[in-house]
């Protein structure tokens, strides 16, 4: 399909960016303010001979999420903080079992209930924390339309390379703002597949992990019949007591990522060079902060910003760098603070001044112009 | 006078085509094959496996019909039955394993201990 | 002394579907689910289907366990959710034939819900659910399908269970199953034809094999070891091949009605999917 213009909202823009990089199964439940997702491509994947299915609940919806991805379709599907919740322990078994899959979650205000017509960032920690056990997760925050149709394609395609749940971590308001979306020639994107094994099926070990950490996946229903379990498992995929071999697996697990957090952070930097005081954020407050610093430097204050483009893995070393960079850092989320006390713990002993917001209208560009101001004076 | 009377052409010879073989080592004296045996042919043995269980073996191995139950009620797969033929070429051959035993084939005097 | 390839090791008929290198199985002496494993190997052999088509997917306890045995693609998911794993692959790929094999506890109380729905959903697969009466592998609590006033690890005597337990031939049926069957693990040979039966028939087939869980449920209810649980499943089982399901009581102590309830032909989920989606792609 030749590149098309389109003018729409963060939702639809994100399940655009899902059926460019090839999912062909959306798994769902319906969730303000997700819901639009699972309505799109209700109406798109038959056209595109997937599959939207929906599901009695959210934790069948991820279940199934995962069981197609095992026999070999990308797939997704698209919640908000309550049905996050729901689908942690699932979350568990796709890290355990290294299962590519997409995870989208347009964030509402919370706890519980909460708000769910207004948006929030209260579901950041949950991303990586949310299951029991030591893992890593990916998370990319977009902060417009088009980077909801951007990083969902580049969701896809870090959740296949990495063998591991991808989530695209968006507030309400970038879910339901409108704006214009350019949707590429597909011939023109990169998309990445699994890696999958070629020698003799009698000898396949499931989890034998190449260099890169990451092993070779086969799928359900071929001659490489493998045997995978959320329990501990050795490279044969046989669950196992052993101490050794769960040290193993859990730092693998965790290294895969880790290793290559390079590769996989992304982040954006505006009139940094020279700042004083940088502002750290994502999602629809980095977008009033944009402005703040704006008419900061017109004050003559030297502001600037690091949009966190992925959160997960965590950026310490990006954040450590802009700290010796910097006389103050200011984190503006709508939440009580979630990625602030990871800037504070790598940015220290640089001062980090939080403005939680944990509200459905983001701060303003005229409240962080405040604080920058407030900062500066110190 | 009596209108039953005895077939003309007598029934052949029951022959056991399948031989019954027990993989001792991996036995656990369930007993469920011993209960279920229509003809009453095994029993537990007073040996102990590696596993500390007293595995089953052919009391009778005379009186089996091959009807294939035991094979089919084990729940650990350690009871089966093979083609003649190629049990005795497993026995010849020397390659059956150890803690598998063939009771068709076991010769009186090395016939174990029972319970 | 090692054998070479031409020489001959006697094995299990069945050992080519097993994975060899994790014998023997878990499962205490006297467990029905040994029985199980084994039927669902003749089912596949006596249907001569290509065994790395089929896909077992099983839940948590000691009928989850049976995945692992399997020598093809399986999985061993969370809790309860082995249904709704299996429904994901099938929509992915349709020419693949899945197996759910799991326990009462996991499919029909935390399971329960992905049960109801894939019976109404009619997804081509083949549920076996083997009933002990207990969550088996946590030791013995008490779930949805111990009759009531049964002592278990969470229902102790003198007061023992004070909930009545599902029909589970019933549940399926009135959700929308189109094959339901019950057999007791004794019933090897007709338990087995109805998994082939299920296997076959294109829609939900769920099989219910009723069965002695006697190191716990067997013990705590002085219902004896495994063959005596065994002998009494035998004894109360009364066979009525096409009756209602609403009438196909389970009583464990009196009466089992075993046999096949229904075998009725509704539009698969695949297949519908798969029609209506052309509608859009003309």
């Amino acid at each position: 399909m030749p590149e098309r213009a389109m003018f729409t909202m963060g939702d639809i823009a994100c399940a655009e960016g899902a059926l460019s990089a090839g999912c062909r199964y959306f798994g769902g439940y319906p969730i303000t303010p997700a819901t639009e997702i699972a309505e799109w491509m209700s109406v798109r994947m038959p056209e595109l001979g997937g599959a939207y299915v929906q599901y009695e609940d959210e934790i069948a919806s991820i279940t199934s999420v995962i069981g197609a991805s095992w026999a070999g379709t990308k797939a997704m599907t698209a919640t908000s903080g309550p049905g996050a919740s729901l689908m942690m322990e699932a979350v568990g078994l796709a890290v355990m079992t290294e299962t590519p899959i997409v995870i989208v979650n347009i964030m509402r205000g919370g706890p519980s209930t909460g708000q769910p017509t207004r948006g929030q960032q209260g579901d950041v920690l949950q991303a990586k924390w949310g299951s029991h056990g030591d893992y890593q997760i990916i998370a990319l925050t977009p902060a417009s339309v088009q980077e909801m149709f951007d990083l969902t394609v580049r969701a896809f395609n870090l959740s296949e390379k990495y063998r591991v749940p991808v989530f695209v971590l968006a507030d309400e308001i970038v879910g339901h703002m409108r704006e214009a979306l350019v949707i590429p020639d597909e011939k023109s994107l990169k998309l990445v597949s699994r890696k999958m094994p070629n020698g003799d099926p009698s000898e396949y070990l499931p989890f034998k992990p190449d260099d890169d950490l990451v092993p070779p996946m086969a799928l359900l229903g071929t001659k490489y019949q493998f045997y995978a379990t959320g329990l501990t498992h050795d490279e044969r995929g046989y669950p196992t007591d052993s101490d050794k071999v769960q040290i193993e697996l859990v730092t693998r697990l965790n290294e895969k990522i880790l290793k290559h957090i390079d590769e996989i952070t992304e982040v954006e930097r505006y009139l940094l060079d020279d700042a004083d005081i940088a502002i750290v954020a994502y999602g629809t407050p980095s977008r009033s902060a944009k402005k703040a610093i704006k008419d900061a430097r017109a004050k003559g204050i030297k502001a600037g910003m690091l949009r966190l483009k992925t959160v997960w893995p965590f950026p310490e070393e990006t954040i450590a760098q802009l700290a010796s960079d910097v006389k103050h850092i200011i984190v503006p989320e709508q939440n009580m603070g979630q990625v602030y006390y990871m800037v504070r713990a790598f940015a220290a002993p640089t001062p980090v001044h939080l403005m939680a917001k944990p509200a459905g209208t983001p701060q303003l560009p005229d409240e962080i112009l405040q604080k920058i101001m407030e900062v500066h004076a110190q | 006078m009596s209108t039953v009377r005895k077939p003309i052409t007598p029934k052949p010879p029951r022959t056991r085509e399948k031989v019954l073989v027990i993989l001792q080592e991996q036995c656990k004296a369930c007993s469920l094959c011993v209960e279920f045996c229509p003809k009453h042919v095994l029993c537990l043995t007073e040996k102990y496996n590696r596993k500390g269980y007293h595995p089953v073996t052919a009391c009778d191995i005379d009186a089996c019909v091959n009807c294939e139950f035991c094979e089919l009620i084990c729940p650990d797969m350690a009871i089966f039955l093979v083609d003649r033929k190629e049990a005795e070429a497993a026995l010849e051959a020397g390659t059956v394993e150890e803690g598998t035993i063939v009771p068709e084939y076991q010769k009186a005097e090395e016939k174990e201990e029972v319970h | 002394m090692t054998a070479t390839a031409d020489q001959v090791i006697l094995k299990h008929p069945m050992a080519k579907y097993i994975r060899e290198d994790r014998m023997p199985w878990i499962y205490c002496p006297g467990c029905s689910i040994g029985i199980v494993t084994g039927m669902i190997t003749r089912a596949i052999d006596t249907l001569g289907i290509d065994f790395s088509k089929v896909v077992v997917v099983s839940g948590i306890g000691c009928s989850g366990r049976t995945s692992g045995y399997f020598k093809t693609g399986t999985f061993h998911t969370t809790h309860g959710r082995a249904i709704p794993f299996a429904t994901g692959v099938k929509i992915a790929n349709p020419d693949l034939e899945l197996l759910v094999v799991a326990g009462d506890g996991d499919l029909a109380a935390i399971g329960g819900n992905h049960l109801i729905h894939a019976c109404r959903r009619n997804i081509d697969m083949t549920v076996v659910c083997i009933n002990n009466f207990n969550y088996g592998m946590t030791g013995g609590q008490f779930g949805p399908t111990t009759e009531h006033e049964k002592w278990t690890q969470t229902s102790p005597a003198p007061i023992g269970n004070i909930e009545h337990p599902f029909n589970l031939v019933k549940l399926a049926a009135s959700s929308g199953a189109t094959f339901v069957a019950r057999w007791t693990a004794v019933q090897v040979r007709r338990a087995t034809k109805s998994i082939e039966k299920g296997i076959k028939k294109q829609g939900l087939s769920f099989i219910e094999i009723v069965g002695a869980c006697p190191t716990a449920y067997g013990r705590m209810n002085r219902l004896g070891e495994g063959v005596d649980m065994h002998k009494h499943l035998l004894e109360v089982t009364d066979i009525q091949n096409g009756l209602p399901p609403h009438e196909a009581e389970l009583d464990y102590a009196r009466r089992i009605v075993c046999g096949e309830f229904v075998d009725i032909e509704k539009p698969e989920y695949t297949d519908v999917l798969k029609q209506m989606h052309a509608k859009v792609r003309k």
